[in-house]
């Protein structure tokens, strides 16, 4: 894997601008291969303070390549304001629109979900394509102050009465996070996706934690990964489900960004699971620093 | 290790088995009288104090276990209790945001309906042999003509209705699910359209001719706020002939008492509430007695019936050396202080009492290597804090480590644990002592929701400070050394939400715990708290507290979480008197 995109030009692209240098490198780079007719760049407001510059980059940066650019502010504080924002958006784009691209490298999960869901409601003739840039290195901690996670609109799943629930988690480098899924929704069934690899001290602060943290529950399950690949990852999570096919199951992510991709392409092949996102309150201003490799591939 | 099984499981009752639920249930505050009774009952504490134990024991699957499957024996008093509870995905959906008009209250009241019409089902199915064959096809028949749907085949009429139910819940969901609810909804159960009808049909057949539905509905603080308003409204009916609500909820998540129609519920008038926890603070202390059946109860499961837990959590034979010690030495004192006067007896018990222990404390030092103390049944109660989680916890890793201990000696795979040494016990507890200080330190704005980075840091300060007076007070303090309980007095200054707010940061964390008490003006009711004891093992203080709550200002409190300051501490200060909570 580089930096440089080897999927072809698209007609419109999608991000979330966020203060990260990786948003700006990796924005740069994306404009400029994917040549996009139409860019939509999304921002949050609670965050605009540190993001504001990039946002205002990404503007100089289309308007001086001619590509044609719209920003528009979401809020994390109110899910259901974005999600009509996001709607409003997806029915505006023409219908000539042919390849689509999503930058989920500093996109919220939730908004991946919410916009993948709508993309493929309204527009179902568009070919999705994703693009992720792993950052150079990550900060000491990443996001705090956890909100109540939340089932994500529309893919609230068919939850059937009287039945248990099992809750699969691909889990990240914040066990609290996991715990606090595992809290709300007191599964019968936990099954932890655990990412492979060393990248970023993985071995130590995901796998190691998470076995420590659920070594008392004998009957938890846990399955290793590749989540950088979401069609690897989709295909382990439908087999680790197929035994628990009658309960109630919910899917969440907290690993690497295309692991979320993975998540969605397991819910497209079965509308009954539900997605939940975990939001936080509170992110590092130096959550990342520096671009790394680029992933890039297929959603529908 | 296949036929290992450790005593003091502490998981959720809800993943206990029937058989295991009747075998650990202790009704040692006559909780029937509440549940199977037709008055409204709101059951509030915190997590681990045993709200979902006490509803799903009188549950039917679990009451049928208990009488060898005898249906009739479920209903002989005329109570038929539904537990229904709230932790499920379906109350985590929200889609009602995406809605307009009235489409969300309709849905809101419909998932919280049918969940209650399926568990009304469920349990009916389970007692069907109180039921004749044209009883059940009357109630077919019923049914289908209420609400126009032709029931399905299966094995017997409830199960139809469980499938119908089914049905137009899934049907519901996908459509919310795709978008489609502009083009209607036909299925939505309401409660007077659904519930209360369901209900009536069962009340026609000859078993629950005049029965009382006691809805038990666990875990209502998460319910959405609108759920939350009808659930107020249901329980603001005041006939209470046919049905009424038993609501559990956590005590620190206060829910709204609102009603739907925007009227209030009131405590007393409209429910009555029971406070688990408070009613381990009574004068009787009934949480020690309440812990030994528990301990006891669990002990059985591994052929231990009858043992002496004092044996099986045994002292320190040096931490009983040393008390013995620091007592004569208290003993002393008192004499030289109380001899002669007027109920000399009476005072030089009292000063014992309050002193020996802080003795103990003060002459092996707060930093001393082996702390002895931390072991022995009175030290785990203690350290619960009078909750029932808290107390099984470190039983379940001290029974662990034994376990593997005398494993690894006798090369038994399967050893008998007769007792937990004191060292096990210790080490077991000063593990979570140690956790508790870490994830207060560290964890509260990654698991406490809403809280943010300095609202964490705010409360670890506040609570920091909090110990080290108690730490002092242990130390030096003349009169009440071993008091580790707090009011708050300035409950009108400006700073006092903030500090409550931490204070719930603490409560919403396990790591503090708050009750209702008698203050010193006859009458009035205050607010006391109490720090999760399980702390007191890093900070040297003594988890057995004494008879007095220390008074501390809203400010001082303010002060050492925001400008982390060491509460001001007068060594000759009394405090404001109390209640020792375990002793018994």
């Amino acid at each position: 894997m580089d930096s440089t995109s080897s999927l072809g030009e698209v007609d419109a692209l999608i991000t979330v601008a966020s203060w990260e240098e990786r948003f700006t490198k990796g924005f740069n780079n994306l404009v400029r291969s994917k040549k996009p007719t139409r860019v939509l760049a999304f921002y949050f407001e609670e965050y605009y303070k540190w993001s504001e510059q990039n946002v205002e980059g990404a503007k100089i940066l289309c308007e001086s390549l001619g590509v044609a650019i719209e920003t528009v502010a979401l809020s994390m504080s109110e899910p259901g304001s974005t999600w009509k924002k996001l709607n409003d958006w997806v029915m505006s784009i023409p219908a000539d629109t042919k390849e689509l691209c999503l930058d989920i490298t500093t996109m919220p999960r939730e908004t991946i979900w919410e916009l993948l869901y709508i993309i493929k409601q309204r527009l179902r003739n568009v070919h999705v394509t994703y693009t992720y840039y792993k950052p150079g290195n990550y900060g000491d901690w990443l996001s705090a102050e956890p909100g109540r996670p939340r089932l994500v609109y529309r893919m609230s799943g068919i939850i059937k009465l009287g039945t248990p629930t099992t809750l699969l988690i691909l889990t990240g480098f914040d066990v609290d996070r996991t715990k606090r899924l595992v809290r709300m929704y007191e599964p019968q069934q936990v099954i932890l996706g655990l990412q492979i690899g060393e990248q970023f001290g993985n071995e130590v602060k995901n796998i190691k934690k998470h076995k420590e943290a659920f070594t008392r529950d004998k009957k938890i399950i846990m399955f290793e990964g590749n989540q950088y690949d979401p069609n690897e990852i989709k295909s382990k999570i439908v087999d680790e489900l197929t035994p628990f096919k009658n309960t109630n199951i919910v899917l969440s992510s907290l690993g690497p960004k295309p692991g979320a991709i993975g998540i969605y392409k397991a819910y497209v092949s079965n509308p009954e699971l539900a997605i939940s996102y975990a939001p936080s309150g509170q992110y590092n201003k130096e959550y990342s620093e520096g671009l790394g490799d680029l992933f890039e591939g297929e959603v529908t | 290790m296949t036929d290992y099984v450790n005593p003091f499981e502490y998981e959720a009752a809800s993943k206990l088995s029937s058989s295991q639920m009747n075998h650990y249930y202790i009704d040692q505050f006559n909780y029937s009288r509440f549940v199977k009774s037709k008055r409204n009952i709101f059951l509030v504490g915190e997590r681990g104090s045993g709200k979902s134990m006490i509803l799903m024991y009188y549950s039917v699957p679990v009451s049928l276990e208990r009488v060898s499957g005898d249906a009739k024996l479920v209903v002989d008093d005329g109570i038929l209790p539904i537990y229904v509870t709230c932790n499920t995905p379906l109350a985590f959906k929200n889609e009602y945001d995406l809605l307009e008009g009235i489409l969300p209250a309709l849905l809101a009241e419909h998932y919280f309906v049918v969940s209650m019409m399926y568990a009304l089902a469920d349990e009916l199915k389970m007692i069907r042999e109180l039921f004749t064959a044209a009883e059940m096809e009357k109630v077919k028949h019923d049914y289908e003509y209420i609400f126009d749907k032709k029931l399905p085949d299966s094995e017997d009429v409830f199960s139809s209705i469980q499938l119908m139910l089914q049905k137009a819940n899934v049907e519901v969901q996908s459509i919310i699910n795709r978008g489609d609810e502009g083009r209607g909804l036909s299925w939505l159960f309401g409660f007077n359209s659904g519930m209360l009808q369901l209900m009536a049909i069962a009340t026609k057949t000859k078993a629950l001719e005049g029965i009382h539905f006691s809805l038990m509905i666990d875990d209502a603080h998460l319910l959405t706020e609108h759920q939350i308003r009808l659930l107020n409204s249901w329980v603001s009916f005041r006939d209470n002939t046919s049905f009424s609500f038993k609501v559990a909820k956590t005590k620190v998540d206060r829910t709204t008492a609102v009603t739907a129609t925007g009227s209030s519920i009131l405590e007393g008038h409209d429910y009555t509430e029971i406070d688990l926890e408070a009613a381990y603070q009574n004068k009787s202390s009934e949480f020690g007695k309440y812990a030994r059946l528990i301990l006891e109860k669990r002990l059985e499961t591994i052929g231990l019936k009858g043992i002496d837990l004092n044996k099986f959590f045994p002292e320190h034979p040096q931490f009983v050396k040393d008390l013995e010690k620091a007592k004569l030495k208290a003993k002393k004192e008192a004499e030289e202080k109380y001899s002669g006067q007027e109920n000399s007896e009476k005072k030089i018990d009292g000063y014992i009492y309050k002193m020996a222990r802080a003795f103990y404390f003060r002459d092996r030092g707060a930093t001393a290597n082996i702390p002895p103390a931390y072991a022995g049944l009175e030290t785990i109660i203690e350290m619960s804090t009078g909750i029932v989680r808290n107390l099984l916890h470190p039983c379940y890793y001290m029974y662990e480590n034994q376990y593997s201990i005398l494993q690894g000696k006798g090369g038994n795979q399967s050893p008998l644990v007769k007792f937990i040494e004191p060292k096990v016990q210790y080490e077991s507890i000063k593990k979570r002592s140690k956790k508790a200080w870490v994830d207060l330190k560290e964890s509260l704005s990654l698991t406490v929701e809403g809280c943010t980075m300095d609202e964490a840091l705010q409360t670890y300060q506040m609570m920091d400070h909090l110990t080290n007076l108690f730490q002092k007070r242990l130390l030096t303090h003349k009169s009440e050394p071993r008091a580790i309980s707090f009011t708050i007095s300035d409950t009108t200054s400006d700073v006092y939400p903030t500090v409550i707010r931490w204070v719930n940061i603490a409560r919403k964390a396990q790591l503090m715990y708050a009750y209702l008490s008698s203050a010193k003006d006859k009458g009035q009711r205050e607010m006391y708290f109490v720090p999760n004891r399980i702390l007191c093992l890093q900070k040297g203080l003594d988890p057995r507290g004494q008879h007095a709550r220390v008074s501390l200002t809203a400010k001082v409190l303010f002060d050492a979480g925001m400008l982390n300051k060491k509460i001001p501490y007068d060594s000759e200060q009394e405090g404001d008197g109390g209640l020792d909570f375990f002793s018994g």
